[in-house]
């Protein structure tokens, strides 16, 4: 429950180990690695100085980079391509964590596969094309086959050449208002789907002025080459022949195709994935360092992996692994939680990533939402909703689902303790209180929670405080014990008059209150005093005053202000009811029963939906503004394991 | 819908969006500041285009700018785009359909002439959603075919569907003229749909545009291209309005100096009549004719599209303008010689 802890690795291996270690460590997906160079730079690389160590410690004197190895980009690209014409999809993810890398690649296998399946792949490619072509030429005979003249006849034409071709509308009424002009010979021949088809028979020697009026009547040329005697009929029927000989080839290859994927598959899918694999790891290779013997990797462990990765590490001869626990570097952050808090870190890491010597606000946060959400939204039905509605994100967007189904058993809790059923309060009686009809009650309770929660939250400040040992801000900040005592003592003194009782005498109280002014506005000098730092003031003295008089007001105002902005949870929790009696209101002046129950309905829909949203947006607000806003800094970096499909690395 | 519903609010929304457009006094001083950097700030400073021009990376290029400019007048369209529903939203997309067009036309040029140097994401959309093409498919296409193949299913695809395997070196010039013939008859389809009184404006106007755009390309065919007049007469545009199909086609088969005499019989005499310099001027006086009309329409705007078409087109001279004195700069023209290359005419100074 947690920031967990880490360990910096140091491993020292042989040179011709480096890509099967490689291999296990973006396999176990437990390792973040950082430059090796600069832990070397460090000084971390320290061992005992054995006899069988002596080499390593020699070979420190001549560590370089690697050199990047592209060899793997070629056959990578090869693989691909064999994915591609054998149409497979699999996921290349699937079973890497079982089959070991294997660093001996089949190469000649792999070349027998590629050619065999390429040789396929182009003959089919190449008479998918004839046959488009054929087609082509087919469609241009059937849009001329009602006319009886032999083809070789037209091409036999001494001094006339001919054209068939389509025209549009606009362009046709456009010939013919000019026929006059034009020196040739235009018969109308048919009608096709695209327009008009039109045989245009000109004399030979103006073959290029017929071009140019042609084009620029957008004369949609068909395609009719001369070695097709005969009379258009006929060529459209060799052609359908020709036709169906390629379709029935262009199946046959198709199943040679299909074949070889099932003979194949899985081989490429291993090649693939092993390409796949070394690709990473000539990525990662960047990270490491190496030297004539040996190779250099650092990277950042969780404490409870680390035997996970002795063990796995132990197969290799020759193989030093260093673990320190400062890496001269702060350590990335990874969260570890239960799993009832799991989807809440998706809301924290919004906000920004725990550092790594600070408190995890996780827990807290998952159960004052959970708290806070319910309280406004509660209701049986309809938190019964939000929870089946999770289970069904869940399948997409596992964190978010999760986080709803939460929010829904909150609710479902309220709703108990409220009475509400899908809105209704007459269903069951209400084990708590009926928001509605005790509206003070209410309001006054959801500014006590308030308090309470900030309470909590200076707590958690001073705690973080104390780990940073920040003297200045944990003892006199505003956020600190100085911050604390004067809300407390703000508190004790405004109950005090509401419910007309001396809690706390009002002249200790405003002394109290005047001892934490001071310690707040001093409180850089007082620091350095206490520590014997000398001088008292960092930066510009006025400036210094000036910033922190006013940051006083400010805390006032945001202590008065944070704890009556927890009134809204009151507030929502009305609204709530009050949406549902409009609702209520509508149906019944609706009168038939079947209205009635499709404006409830309706309802409850946006209930769900709109209040749901705002709910949420509402509680998430408070804890961004009320409660991180007191103790949480989240400036730290995520833990991010190298894996295989790019996982970032910083 | 009756046109009070549709145009009081874009009509107010144009009204307050003039009040944007450039005065004479802006044209004067930017013709007086020295160089292109105190241009641009001149125009940062002083108008509405601080945005644009802020966003300019290399404040030496007047490319640049020019798409600073056109990058206005895009998200011009856009606000007016929210003001129209149906058949009206309609046509004011399918004048920005213009700008689909420009593309495809440098994209047929980049893969004919292998022109690296052109910025080609300047010409596109950044809200790529009022593209009228799949750009991404467009731009994996490296020679024509490919890119006609690419534009199966968009309007485009016809208009080019007969030139994709052409090797002729004017195909480009067939491939734009066909686009824009289409841009036309585009405009003109669309209009059909309007109500009655827009309908009969727009096509005024569109037909206005249409006249003098086929007296230059018939009048440049025969002095200049030594085209057929075959190919004039299909390349016309089809909806005239003071010159239809016969009267075209009398031109494009007659000579020089009769197609001149019959435009001096017409409300275009303008374009001859000058005893300045004809074909140099040519385009600017087309542009001049067609700016004073939308700058008198949108001093009359009722309740119809005038308004919207006029302030849109005024725009576009704006930019026209303002880069013509930017390049007129450069060159080292005297602020009378500027003058003389900008559509609207300016007096003071």
């Amino acid at each position: 429950m947690a920031v967990e802890k880490m360990l910096m690795m140091n491993v020292i291996g042989r040179i011709e180990d480096v890509d099967s270690v490689l291999a296990d460590i973006i396999l176990s997906e437990k390792v973040e690695l950082v430059s090796a160079q600069s832990q070397i730079e460090a000084n971390n690389f320290v061992f005992k100085l054995k006899d069988e160590n002596i080499d390593k410690a020699i070979d420190l004197n001549y560590i370089t980079e690697f050199e990047k190895d592209n060899i793997y980009e070629n056959e990578l690209k090869r693989a691909s391509e064999l994915k591609e014409m054998l149409d497979i999809k699999s996921d290349y993810l699937k079973g890497l964590s079982k089959k070991k890398f294997n660093q001996i690649n089949d190469n000649d296998r792999f070349n027998k596969i590629y050619d065999k399946v390429k040789n396929c792949y182009d003959k089919l490619n190449k008479n998918k094309l004839k046959l488009e072509e054929i087609d082509n030429i087919y469609k241009s005979f059937c849009k001329i086959s009602n006319i009886d003249i032999d083809m070789e006849d037209l091409g036999n034409l001494n001094y006339f050449d001919f054209k068939f071709g389509i025209l549009s509308k606009e362009d046709r009424i456009k010939l013919k208002k000019n026929y006059e002009n034009i020196l040739a010979v235009i018969f109308h021949t048919g009608t096709s789907d695209e327009g008009e088809v039109y045989l245009v028979l000109y004399p030979c020697n103006i073959e290029e002025e017929m071009g140019r009026i042609l084009r620029s009547l957008n004369f949609k040329e068909l395609m009719v080459p001369d070695e097709y005697t005969n009379t258009p009929k006929s060529v459209e029927d060799t052609l359908a022949e020709t036709k169906i000989n390629l379709e029935k080839d262009i199946v046959i290859l198709e199943k040679d195709l299909q074949k070889h994927k099932e003979t194949y598959s899985e081989d490429i899918g291993f090649i693939y994935n092993n390409l796949k694999i070394k690709e990473r790891i000539e990525e990662l290779k960047i990270y490491m360092s190496k030297s004539n013997k040996y190779f250099y990797l650092s990277g950042w462990i969780g404490i409870k992996d680390k035997d996970y990765i002795v063990d796995m590490l132990s197969q290799y001869k020759d193989l030093l692994i260093i673990f320190e626990t400062e890496g001269g570097t702060t350590p990335p952050t990874r969260l570890k939680n239960l799993k009832i808090f799991k989807p809440f870190e998706m809301l924290v890491k919004m906000y920004g990533t725990p550092s790594y010597d600070e408190l995890d606000p996780t827990p807290f946060l998952s159960l004052s939402y959970m708290f806070l959400f319910g309280a406004m939204f509660g209701d049986l039905g309809q938190g019964l909703v939000l929870i089946l509605g999770g289970i069904f994100l869940a399948r997409k967007n596992k964190m978010f689902g999760g986080l709803l189904s939460r929010l829904g058993f909150s609710s479902m809790i309220f709703g108990g303790l409220y009475g509400a059923v899908f809105g209704f309060e007459d269903i069951i009686p209400a084990l708590l209180i009926r928001p509605f009809e005790n509206i003070n009650t209410v309001l006054a309770a959801a500014v006590f929670i308030g308090i309470i929660l900030i309470l909590i939250s200076y707590i958690y400040g001073l705690i973080n405080s104390a780990k940073r040992k920040d003297m200045e801000d944990g003892l006199f900040g505003k956020e600190g014990v100085a911050g604390l005592l004067f809300y407390i003592t703000l508190l004790l003194l405004i109950g005090g008059k509401l419910i007309n009782k001396t809690i706390l005498s009002m002249w200790i109280g405003i002394l109290i209150i005047i001892i934490c002014i001071v310690a707040m506005v001093f409180k850089m000098p007082l620091t350095h005093l206490i520590k014997g730092k000398r001088p008292l003031h960092c930066e510009d003295i006025s400036g210094y005053y000036i910033e922190s008089v006013f940051s006083i007001i400010e805390t006032l105002l945001s202590m008065l202000s944070g704890t009556v902005s927890f009134i809204r949870v009151g507030a929502f929790a009305l609204t709530h009811v009050g949406l549902f009696i409009a609702f209520e209101t509508i149906g019944e002046m609706i009168g038939t029963t079947s209205g009635n129950i499709i404006v409830l309905i309706i309802g409850n829909i946006i209930i769900i939906g709109l209040e749901g949203l705002i709910v949420f947006i509402q509680g998430l607000r408070l804890q961004y503004y009320e409660l991180f806003s007191r103790y949480y800094k989240g400036e730290g970096r995520e833990f991010k394991s190298v894996k295989i499909n790019g996982g970032e690395i910083i | 819908m009756s046109n009070e519903r549709i145009f009081s609010a874009i009509n107010t929304k144009i009204r307050v969006l003039k009040s944007n457009l450039l005065n004479e006094l802006d044209y004067i001083n930017l013709m007086k500041k020295k160089d292109l950097k105190s241009q641009i700030e001149y125009l940062i400073e002083n108008t509405v285009y601080k945005k644009e021009m802020e966003s300019i990376d290399d404040i030496n290029s007047l490319e640049d700018v020019e798409f600073a400019l056109r990058n206005h007048i895009i998200d011009q369209y856009e606000k007016i785009l929210n003001f129209f529903t149906d058949e009206y939203r309609d046509l004011f997309k399918t004048l920005l359909l213009r700008y689909d067009i420009e593309f495809l036309k440098v994209y047929i040029r980049i893969l004919e002439r292998k022109d690296e140097s052109i910025k080609l994401d300047k010409y596109t959309f950044s809200n790529e959603k009022y593209h009228s093409f799949n750009l991404a498919k467009i731009m994996k296409t490296s020679n024509l075919e490919e890119f006609v193949d690419s534009l199966k299913g968009t309007i485009y695809y016809n208009a080019l569907l007969s030139y994709k395997d052409q090797k002729d070196k004017k195909t480009i010039f067939y491939m734009e003229m066909n686009l824009d013939k289409l841009y036309f008859n585009l405009l003109y389809t669309k209009s059909k749909f309007l109500g009655k009184k827009d309908r009969d404006l727009f096509q005024e106007i569109l037909g206005i545009n249409e006249d003098l755009l086929n007296i230059e390309w018939i009048y440049r065919g025969i002095k200049f291209y030594k085209l057929l007049p075959e190919e004039l007469i299909n390349f016309t545009l089809t909806h005239g309005f003071v010159f239809k199909y016969n009267d075209l086609k009398k031109m494009a088969y007659g000579t020089e100096e009769e197609l001149i005499d019959r435009v001096l019989a017409t409300k275009y005499e303008f374009l001859f009549n000058s005893e300045q310099e004809i074909d140099l001027y040519m385009d600017r006086r087309i542009h001049r004719y067609l700016y004073y009309m939308f700058l008198k329409l949108l001093k009359a705007g009722g309740l119809n599209i005038v308004l919207s078409i006029a302030y849109i087109h005024l725009l576009e001279y704006e930019a026209k303008d303002i880069i013509s004195i930017l390049e007129a700069k450069r060159y080292g023209l005297d602020i009378e010689e500027i003058k003389k290359y900008m559509i609207r005419s300016i007096e003071r100074g």
